[in-house]
């Protein structure tokens, strides 16, 4: 074995690829895509993140919208203090008049500005890349909300009288978004409540870390887009057709 | 002179009128109501949850919300899920008078935070109800009122000492 072929075995996976003769390629990919125990924490390993397709998202259908409000015990209200964990945005291009209807939650910033500006460290990013506010720190500030360029959070106003769900807890005073439902993905379910109802499969949720993963795959065959790109944060919410 | 006098003769009468003065007719507070919980033993010794509970709730709650660990041993779900016992209105809850939680915490008249966002009820039990005020918001009740509701002492806020009768009496 010369020097490069060790470095090769080395590269592919040390003990794995030295014991991969005897191991069927099955097997390897079950290990993978296991799920994490109870008691693992989190990891960079994944990134789990969206893949829209909004020339699939229909105009005017909310079904995303209804079944995040519903899986969170969201009012539904759409108010200037009710909370929106998701919005439909319809764009209209200037020039040519194309149409596209888009679902735009909490992008899940590999760089959040809203934990940036954080004075208390409520805001934060998971080692998975989910970026979330610890209600018990928050002291509802606002910054967060003004340091957003997507104006994905929203500040609890009223008492919400004990009728969260048990799975939720949300409160009076305390900044709040998309949490790509999080507590699916800690219970192995690995999908989000937005991209289980929609009718036309537009989202996709996946882990952007896993190459072997469809989102992945997408993702390296077809151009896609994040909301504007151009301030760098490196979302993990990409849109294609846009 | 004379003002720190007529302060100190305002105080008394204050507290004479006041419904906080309950030393005076020493019926005490009543011992909170230990209702049965699910199962057979806790998930740690009791003794050591009387006066650790709040500590091993604050260690899980930073591991699952930063880390993503959701054991259940140590986790409020799992606690509500065994020590909810039907409240005034029949639901499961760990909040009421003689609920598990809102009873023991009334007695030791310290404020329970955890119910202004977590829910007091079971997953399945009640989660659902419509976005209403059913009680004068049960979840953020002070320990003090807590307390005095157990008692039966609810101060009536038609009291007849106003803000009006004693501003210029203390300065
Ligand atoms: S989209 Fe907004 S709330 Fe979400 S991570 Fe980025 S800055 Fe934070
Ligand atoms: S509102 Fe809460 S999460 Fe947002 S910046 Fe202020 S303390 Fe941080």
């Amino acid at each position: 074995m010369n020097n490069f072929e060790q470095y090769r075995r080395r590269f592919l996976g040390g003990a794995l690829a030295t014991a991969g003769a005897a191991m069927v390629p099955g097997l390897m990919l079950v290990e993978m895509a296991h799920s994490r125990a109870p008691e693992e924490a989190v990891s960079s390993k994944n990134r789990w993140g969206l893949l829209i397709d909004t020339t699939k998202c229909a105009s005017g259908c909310t079904e995303c919208v209804t079944a995040c409000n519903t899986e969170h015990g969201l009012s539904g209200k759409t108010g200037p203090q009710d909370a929106q964990w998701i919005r439909k945005v319809e764009l209209t291009h200037k020039k040519s008049g194309a149409q596209h209807s888009l679902p735009v939650m909490c992008q899940h910033c590999e760089e959040p500005p809203c934990v940036d500006v954080c004075p208390t460290g409520a805001s934060f990013k998971r080692a998975d890349g989910i970026v979330l506010v610890d209600r018990h720190i928050c002291i509802g500030c606002r910054y967060c909300m003004m340091a957003c360029p997507y104006k994905a959070r929203s500040l609890v106003h009223e008492d919400l009288n004990d009728t969260q769900l048990a799975h939720m807890p949300r409160g009076k005073g305390c900044v709040e978004s998309c949490t790509l439902c999080v507590h699916k993905i800690d219970a192995g379910e690995n999908t989000t409540a937005c991209a289980q109802a929609c009718p036309e499969q537009a989202i996709l949720f996946g882990d952007l870390n896993d190459a072997g993963s469809e989102i992945a795959q997408r993702l390296a065959t077809y151009a896609s887009k994040e909301i504007r790109a151009d301030l760098g944060l490196n979302t993990g919410v990409r849109y294609t057709g846009i | 002179m004379l003002a720190s006098w007529l302060k100190s003769a305002a105080l008394g009468a204050l507290i004479a009128l006041s419904p906080l003065a309950t030393a005076a007719d020493g019926a005490g507070v009543p011992a909170p109501v230990i209702q049965k919980a699910k199962g057979e033993q806790c998930v740690e010794p009791t003794e050591y949850m009387r006066k650790n509970h709040m500590k091993v709730l604050n260690h899980h709650r930073d591991k699952t919300v930063h880390e993503g660990i959701r054991t259940k041993q140590h986790s409020l779900k799992n606690c509500i899920e065994c020590h909810a016992t039907p409240n005034e209105k029949g639901e499961r809850s760990v909040l009421g008078k003689d609920n598990f939680c809102q009873s023991c915490h009334s007695y030791a008249a310290v404020k329970v935070d955890c119910f202004q966002c977590h829910s007091s009820k079971p997953a399945g039990n009640g989660a659902m109800h419509p976005i209403v005020s059913t009680q004068s918001g049960a979840g953020s009740q002070t320990a003090t009122s807590m307390r005095h509701h157990s008692q039966g002492k609810s101060p009536s806020l038609n009291t007849p000492l106003s803000v009006k009768d004693i501003t210029g009496v203390i300065k």
